[in-house]
């Protein structure tokens, strides 16, 4: 279960923070795919905030395909932003840490790290024609 | 709304409510005491403080009847205003006027769950009241009334429905004075002034007129002490019961005339003396011829000014019931058009 | 497609030849939010007793829910809790909600005494005996129990303790997405509305200078940050006020923003800088 909280003053709108905490949740796995949303009585009923701002952000992430609502029984996670091997992930940070480690050792500064990754995606998504070109 | 007008009020209607009937309570109890003790009535002045029983009951029924006539002031201060205006000061009639009850129901519930029985209440205290005073004589058992009419003050506004009616009227003062001043004590200041002078007024100029009184003639030539004196007065057998509401030398034309005391005789001082030879009887009957000669000089002087009569005008006690069914009357249409007031002013009462 | 359930048009109301509200039009769509705001005695009080039949206006006409409102008392769909919250001081709180539920035809007794309850307060607890915080959740759990459609609440957080606001907030906000009530509240502490309200509306010297989706009346509004006479650098904007404290630097402006100012600053215009321009005694309006 997600418990939202709201930063009065980050400047960024409610509902967004919203979002953005559904969305950190999907991806970390605290909600999965055929969860149920709090519902807006719930949210509105711990943070004090208008039951439209919850609305709105649940529009948007039926908007971006997230969760859908099915009526009378409330919102629910439809699709999942967790990508797999979390563990991976932490395996990879510190393999990259020691590449840095090295880096340093050898002599270069930040700028000519930062040169040699740059290439090295090039490369890679250059090849691969992966989208994020 | 009945049941929070009496949750609301509770202990204004059963200070309202017991009042009346605990004194009725007391009268009557005293009443019993007195019939065991005596067979005839008797004066408080003789009995005050005394801590016998009889004068003990009369002390009581005494102060109960003297509250009777005091109630429906004091009802009509402490009731009749608190029963809105300790809404109004606290601002809590805005809760009262924004659910679903209209603002007529608001004030006629009030009106009928607090004043209504409160006016119940004290009709019984004036039955017990009447009851207590006239089953005997008029005026039996209490210092007020032995030689008074129940027609007049304070007996005739402390008995029979005149209670109540006085109660109605100084209920329906309080409440419109309440709603009209939204201020307490000026409303409370108001009403008892209000209703002191309606129970001033009422005996002294009003009542009289409810009936044409009769008439009692008396003849020049008969008078107080059958022609020895020549003052005019009520006849002696009728010195107590009757409420003269007027007494005048009446001329040939039946009109009232106004004699100066000093304009006939006796206007001088020279009363006989007694010589020392003379015997009580030879002096009394002296000072009778004396007498007899003043009052014939005197009855010649008023038949000089043109004075046919001597004229007593009273209401007979007979009519007491129907009294007091006039002046209830007066007083409830009174009420009512008061009630009629404050509704309208609820009409107009701003948060 | 508009649901409104309040609207005010043209409406006056003078006491002794004093003006308090003058011209007041406005609409309130089911199911907003709206904040009340304006400085003290500006008529904020006397605009709600208009709408819930305690006084009758001068001029113009109020409707609730689609009725006029008249002398008969309050519509049946509304719900109104006073400043003062008005609450009877003997009586036990158990018996204010019978009193709710005898003066009262439709009232949803599980749900008052729910309130109650969640507030922590015992139904034998006299009301005299009451923390102001309290007092406003029993006269709140009054008005809610009504079940009202629109609900008008003066200055509820008022006298309230941080925690009794954000609990009365709390209660009202899960009111509205449950039932979808329709809320005005008036307060003249912004902070606390800027969660709560979608709508705002503001009112000086008796008359409604500003009334609209919260969202869109920031956005209309932008603050100029510099020296100098900001007339010339507004376009076809207009000047609302000096900013309060800013030594004739920043200026509330209301307008289409300029790209760009010579001399100046732009700056986006918070909710708290738009109404206080407007309250401002130095304000153009």
């Amino acid at each position: 279960m997600i418990a939202y909280r709201i930063d009065r003053h980050s400047g960024i709108p409610a509902y967004v923070q919203l979002v953005l905490q559904t969305k950190q949740a999907l991806r970390i796995g605290d909600l999965v795919v055929g969860d149920q949303l709090p519902t807006a009585k719930d949210v509105v009923g711990a943070l004090a905030i208008n039951p439209n701002t919850v609305l709105k952000a649940y529009r948007e992430l039926e908007r971006d395909g997230l969760v859908e609502p099915r009526p009378g029984l409330g919102t629910f996670v439809i699709a999942s932003l967790a990508k797999p091997g979390m563990a991976e992930k932490t395996a990879l940070t510190n393999e990259l840490d020691r590449w840095v480690a090295h880096g340093i050792a050898a002599g270069l500064d930040r700028s000519d790290l930062e040169a040699l990754i740059a290439s090295a995606l090039d490369a890679r998504y250059h090849d691969t024609g992966d989208i994020e070109r | 709304m009945i049941w929070v007008t009496w949750r609301q009020f509770r202990g204004t209607i059963l200070t309202g409510i017991l009042t009346p009937l605990l004194i009725s309570a007391v009268m009557m109890a005293t009443t019993l005491v007195l019939d065991g003790v005596r067979s005839f009535g008797t004066v408080f002045f003789y009995c005050f403080g005394y801590p016998t029983t009889e004068c003990v009951a009369e002390t009581a029924l005494t102060t109960a009847s003297l509250a009777t006539i005091a109630l429906p002031v004091l009802l009509g201060v402490f009731v009749g205003v608190t029963v809105f205006s300790r809404d109004i000061e606290r601002r809590s009639h805005v809760l009262g006027l924004t659910q679903a009850v209209s603002r007529r129901r608001w004030y006629w519930t009030r009106i009928l769950v607090v004043f209504g029985p409160i006016v119940l209440a004290m009709g019984v205290l004036g039955l017990v009241s009447y009851w207590v005073r006239f089953r005997s004589f008029s005026g039996a058992y209490a210092f007020v009334g032995y030689f008074d009419s129940r027609l007049s003050f304070p007996l005739f506004g402390a008995a029979g429905i005149a209670p109540a009616a006085y109660t109605a009227l100084g209920l329906a003062v309080g409440s419109a004075l309440a709603l009209l001043l939204r201020n307490t004590i000026g409303a409370m200041i108001l009403t008892l002034v209000a209703m002191a002078a309606v129970l001033l007024v009422l005996p002294t100029a009003i009542r009289e007129h409810y009936a044409s009184p009769e008439i009692e003639k008396i003849e020049l030539a008969d008078n107080f002490y059958g022609g020895d004196s020549a003052t005019y007065s009520s006849s002696p057998d009728a010195l107590s019961q009757r409420w003269l509401i007027g007494s005048d030398y009446i001329d040939l034309n039946g009109d009232p005339v106004t004699v100066a005391w000093d304009t006939c005789p006796p206007n001088h001082d020279s009363w006989p003396e007694a010589r020392p030879e003379e015997t009580t009887a030879e002096f009394d009957a002296r000072v009778s011829a004396y007498d007899r000669g003043v009052a014939a000089e005197r009855i010649d002087c008023l038949r000089g000014l043109g004075i046919d009569h001597f004229e007593n005008r009273y209401p007979p006690d007979s009519l007491f019931w129907r009294f007091q069914l006039t002046e209830a009357a007066l007083c409830l249409l009174l009420a009512a058009l008061l009630a009629g007031v404050a509704a309208r002013l609820t009409r107009r009462l701003q948060p | 497609m508009t649901d409104t359930v309040l609207s005010m048009t043209d409406v006056g109301k003078s006491f002794r030849r004093n003006k308090v509200l003058e011209n007041c039009t406005f609409d309130i769509e089911r199911g907003s939010v709206t904040a009340l705001v304006g400085s003290n005695g500006a008529g904020k009080s006397t605009l709600m007793s208009l709408v819930v039949g305690l006084l009758s206006p001068d001029t113009g006409q109020i409707s609730v829910l689609g009725n006029q409102v008249g002398q008969r008392g309050i519509a049946s769909g509304l719900s109104y809790l006073a400043q003062h919250k008005p609450l009877y001081p003997r009586f036990t709180v158990g018996e204010m909600l019978r009193f709710g539920r005898s003066t009262n035809d439709h009232w949803d007794d599980a749900y008052a005494s729910e309130l109650v309850d969640a507030a922590g307060v015992s139904t034998s607890a006299r009301v005299k005996s009451l923390s102001p915080g309290h007092r406003t959740r029993v006269a709140l759990a009054l008005a809610l129990g009504r079940r009202p459609e629109v609900l008008l609440l003066d200055e509820p957080l008022a006298d309230l303790d941080p925690v009794a606001r954000r609990e009365v907030a709390q209660t009202l906000m899960r009111d509205a997405a449950e039932h979808g009530t329709t809320i005005v509240m008036s307060s003249h502490v912004l902070s606390e509305l800027a969660d709560i309200a979608d709508t705002l509306m503001l009112l000086r010297r008796g008359r409604i200078q500003l009334s609209g989706a919260l969202d869109d009346i920031t956005s209309e509004h932008y603050v100029l940050i510099g020296e100098g006479d900001p007339s010339q650098a507004v376009g076809d904007g207009s000047v609302v006020s000096e900013a309060i404290g800013s030594g004739g630097k920043s200026f509330v402006v209301r307008g289409n923003r300029p790209a760009s100012a010579p001399g100046w600053q732009v700056d986006n215009a918070t909710l708290d800088d738009v109404v206080l321009a407007y309250l401002s005694d130095r304000s153009a309006a």
